[in-house]
């Protein structure tokens, strides 16, 4: 049977984009259409897999209790023994078919995207790179084999923020990203390592049983500070406050890159080492708070600073950055079933969303500012439908997928916790806002610039197949996943119950549905200012389109903290080691001056040299030989 | 020839040698040097014969008082200055030089009265016939080298001599 | 006291200490090359000396001679030719001047 080979072969998976990869980037990145053709056909065959392991998994009865295990020994250092393989559990099966579903789709639209870029096969090798990495951390069998696919990951990010190399700002950009996830891998690294030391095993399985015996037996001291270094990476990948500043500079990349990877797939890293841990951190109640809060906090955060921005990608960051954050506070409130839920509606309505704002983009000559487009619903109506679809997801209007998630969200926040409930749901009431904003500001009202507005056109069907698939994911997948019981396959401990709370369902749909009416009247009847509402709101307006000023106080702490340190090293080597140096390179110096005062360059000094050398040894083998015993 | 005849000619002989070896160091004229050189290596080549190498003393008359004594002077000619006679002066160093001479005789002095060497002679009826046997047999292969060693030194003094081709 | 072994190998050690000493001493290169004569012909008198009074039973010794003469007469002809050539290049042969190895 098929599925059977996909679950044995699952290795594949990851393996055959990584192969692409190889192929284009050493042999065909010359020729565009041929390295597309690659990619797709090995996106495809990954994609076959991956639906193959899926009916697997349901078919065979694998279980989070019971998953599917292959490992082999990579590598063993002293004691240490560390493999790599596959596990298979539902999580890893919705993730591998979040992930090669997106990817497929969105290589699909780069070849439109991408077409007469000069690097269209190197695009294409980095997205088959990605692809790999990422497949290859869903399907990791241990922390360190995480840890590795985790680091290609944030590689490829940063190979594609900064794929326009030639702009300073992707430059920038790339940096950026790179050196402030960085501080988060850091974290996650340390945390690593203490569980290694502490438990001398990485393997997820191993660990799931070790560690609650081992809180029950020496409490959760040490297991919350581990916790909490694990949690950085997720942090710093999944672009939590405060390390979310490198996402939306990330836009810097092609269009498609945000969709895939700063939307869909590698943000959710984050969300998904959580879950893959959640045996840990189920443990440790001051953990998940922690979680819960950062989560629901930057959810707030990143939708408040979305309402001001202008940059159509810029919006799409912060309202990934707020969506990320619903996803950790269902992880910090326990609900692992809502969280990924969550996420794989979130990947497709997202991914969709900013497919749409790639092809608006692409009709507009690449302007990103929405308030230098509108009217576009005439010029793109399958771009303006699909759009429109990923909006109503994203707000949480049923029966699109993002209300049944988001109401999952809503209702586990609302058992735990008062205000963070109270958070959740006003966050999801600015996310319609500034949603509904976008959209009206971009396809309804006159167009701000007739020029482009004359040029603008519908974009070619290879991008706009990948956006009618996608909003058909955004519309059936909340639904299906409701009905067909989502909770029982993807949780932790018992089955999830799929109940709708019918107060909070009715009272967040109106919530959204008030913001609609609210941005309806500023942005397209413009019955109200929104001039003179950014004015009356002042400090607060000023703050939000500023993003509360977080990258120009990392700067200037950056610019306090850094700028001390390389003083004082400026001083140590100046002074000590550069004194060190010189003093032995003037002894030095000095010495042979002295000896070379013996080279004069003048053959005869040499073989008189000579002469005395012999002189001395012959006196001294005569000395040996007569006086200490020898005979001549 | 009688013992006490052999004593006085190799007396005789040694004093030719050293005397005109120290003449050819010491001389003032580069052309005396040579002409003293010239004798000294007459000397020499009575010196062979008398230890019973006649081969070797005819080919130090030919070779040495002949070719090389005819090459050095064709030197001295050829780098003559201008000016007066060719000189032949000391440099800085004669003085340490002579004083690490002498130091360096001593030290050969000391090893060869304090060297032990087995006794016995071996005096060749016909060195010609004997020297011919082994080059031609047991030193084939030094005789073929040498015989290359000295093509390659007259090329290589041709080339030397010959200069870069300007002048 | 008849003369033996010994009284050619110190003659050959005078003879070729005074070579030495004109290599060492002297300005010019001729000189120089004079000496240098001097002392190959110190060892081979010690090479035929060897071979008259140890106990051996062929003319190895005198053979080694005649490489060695083969060779010295080698190196005279290029030493006079390097002589030459510097005197070309240089207008001198005077090796106080050739300091070109200076360090």
């Amino acid at each position: 049977m098929f599925y059977e080979f996909a679950l044995e072969h699952a290795w594949l998976i990851p393996l055959l984009p990584a192969i692409a990869f190889v192929i284009i980037g050493m042999v065909t990145r010359a020729y565009g259409k041929l390295s597309a053709i690659i990619a797709v056909t090995m996106s495809v065959i990954s994609f076959l897999l991956s639906s193959g392991v899926t009916y697997a998994v349901v078919n065979n009865g694998i279980t989070v209790e019971t998953p599917f295990v292959q490992q082999l020994s990579w590598m063993h250092i002293g004691s240490v023994n560390i493999s790599m393989g596959v596990l298979i559990d539902p999580l890893t099966a919705m993730m591998l078919m979040v992930v090669s579903t997106v990817s497929l789709l969105v290589q699909i639209y780069s070849c439109g995207y991408m077409k007469g870029d000069p690097g269209y096969g190197r695009f294409f090798s980095f997205l088959s790179l990605f692809a790999a990495s990422m497949l290859g951390l869903v399907l990791a069998v241990n922390f360190l084999q995480m840890y590795v696919f985790w680091e290609l990951v944030g590689l490829c990010s940063y190979l594609l923020i900064g794929f326009y190399y030639y702009k300073v700002s992707a430059r920038e950009a790339a940096k950026k990203a790179f050196m402030t996830t960085r501080v988060g891998d850091f974290g996650l690294l340390l945390g690593i390592l203490l569980l290694q030391l502490n438990f001398g095993t990485l393997d997820f399985m191993a660990l799931k049983e070790i560690i609650p015996a081992h809180i029950m037996s020496a409490g959760t001291g040490m297991m919350t500070f581990i916790a909490l270094l694990i949690f950085v990476g997720p942090i710093g990948k999944s672009g939590q406050f405060p390390l979310h500043v490198w996402l939306p500079d990330a836009m810097e990349g092609p269009t498609p890159v945000s969709a895939l990877i700063h939307a869909a797939t590698m943000v959710v890293a984050g969300v998904y080492l959580v879950g893959r841990a959640f045996f840990m951190f189920n443990e440790l109640p001051e953990v998940m708070n922690v979680i819960a809060w950062v989560g629901g906090f930057t959810a707030f955060f990143a939708a408040s600073i979305a309402f001001t921005q202008t940059a159509i990608k810029r919006i799409l960051a912060y309202s990934t950055i707020s969506q990320l954050g619903y996803m950790m506070l269902a992880l910090g409130v326990g609900s692992l079933t809502a969280s990924f839920f969550h996420l794989m509606t979130h990947a497709f309505f997202k991914a969709l969303l900013f497919l749409c704002a790639g092809a608006v983009m692409h009709a507009m000559q690449d302007e990103a500012n929405i308030f230098k487009m509108g009217g576009l619903k005439s010029k793109m109506p399958i771009t303006f439908a699909t759009m429109t679809i990923g909006v109503l997801a994203i707000s949480g209007i049923p029966p699109f997928a993002g209300f049944f998630s988001k109401d999952e969200i809503i209702v586990a926040t609302a058992s735990v916790s008062t205000p963070l409930y109270v958070l959740a749901t006003l966050t999801a009431f600015m996310t319609a806002f500034y949603m509904a904003r976008l959209l009206f500001v971009t396809f309804f009202g006159k167009p701000a610039s007739e020029e482009s507005y004359e040029h603008a056109h519908e974009v070619s069907w290879l991008m706009l197949a990948p956006l009618v698939v996608l909003s058909a994911l955004a519309v059936v997948s909340g639904l299906w996943g409701h009905v067909c019981g989502f909770g029982e396959w993807v949780r932790f401990g018992a089955a999830h119950e799929a109940g709708i709370d019918m107060t909070i369902a009715v009272s967040s749909t109106i919530l959204s549905l008030i913001a609609f009416a609210i941005a309806w009247n500023i942005y397209v009847a413009r019955r109200w200012s929104s001039d003179a509402i950014a004015e009356k709101c002042g400090i607060l307006y000023k703050l939000s389109y500023n993003k509360f000023y977080i990258d120009e106080i990392y700067a200037a702490l950056i610019k306090v903290v850094v700028d001390g340190i390389a003083k004082v090293f400026y001083w140590i080597d100046i002074y000590i080691v550069d004194g060190v140096i010189n003093g032995l390179a003037g002894l030095v110096g000095g010495i042979s001056s002295l000896l070379s005062k013996a080279e004069n360059g003048q053959a005869q000094h040499y073989a008189g040299i000579f002469i005395c050398g012999v002189v001395i040894l012959v006196a001294y083998s005569l000395y040996y030989l007569a006086v200490l015993g020898g005979a001549l | 020839m009688s013992e006490i005849l052999g004593t006085l000619v190799f007396y005789a002989v040694t004093v030719v040698i050293l005397g005109t070896a120290l003449g050819v160091v010491l001389s003032k004229n580069l052309v005396h040097s040579a002409l003293l050189m010239t004798a000294c290596f007459i000397g020499i080549g009575v010196l062979f014969i008398w230890l019973n190498a006649d081969f070797l003393g005819a080919m130090e008359f030919m070779l040495y008082s002949g070719g090389v004594a005819i090459l050095v002077v064709m030197g001295i000619m050829l780098t003559k200055r201008q000016d007066g006679a060719p000189g032949n002066p000391f440099n800085v160093r004669s003085l340490p030089a002579l004083a690490l001479v002498v130091l360096f005789l001593a030290i050969m002095f000391l090893v060869i009265m304090n060297s032990v060497v087995p006794a016995g002679e071996f005096i060749s009826p016909d060195t010609v016939n004997g020297l011919a046997d082994m080059m031609l047999n047991t030193y084939i292969l030094p005789f073929e080298i040498a015989a290359t060693l000295l093509l390659a030194a007259l090329l290589g003094a041709i080339i030397l001599a010959k200069g870069d081709g300007k002048a | 006291m008849s003369i033996g072994l010994y009284h050619c190998l110190l003659l050959a050690a005078i003879l070729f200490a005074i070579g030495l000493y004109g290599v060492l001493s002297k300005r010019n290169i001729i000189a120089i090359l004079m000496g240098v004569e001097l002392m190959l012909n110190a060892v081979n008198i010690n090479f035929v000396a060897f071979n008259r009074y140890t106990p051996v039973s062929d003319l190895t010794g005198q053979l080694m001679t005649v490489f060695a003469i083969t060779v010295g007469v080698a190196e005279v002809a290029i030493g006079i030719a390097l002589a030459y050539r510097i005197y070309n290049d240089r207008q001198t042969i005077n090796v106080d001047k050739l300091d070109n190895m200076k360090g």
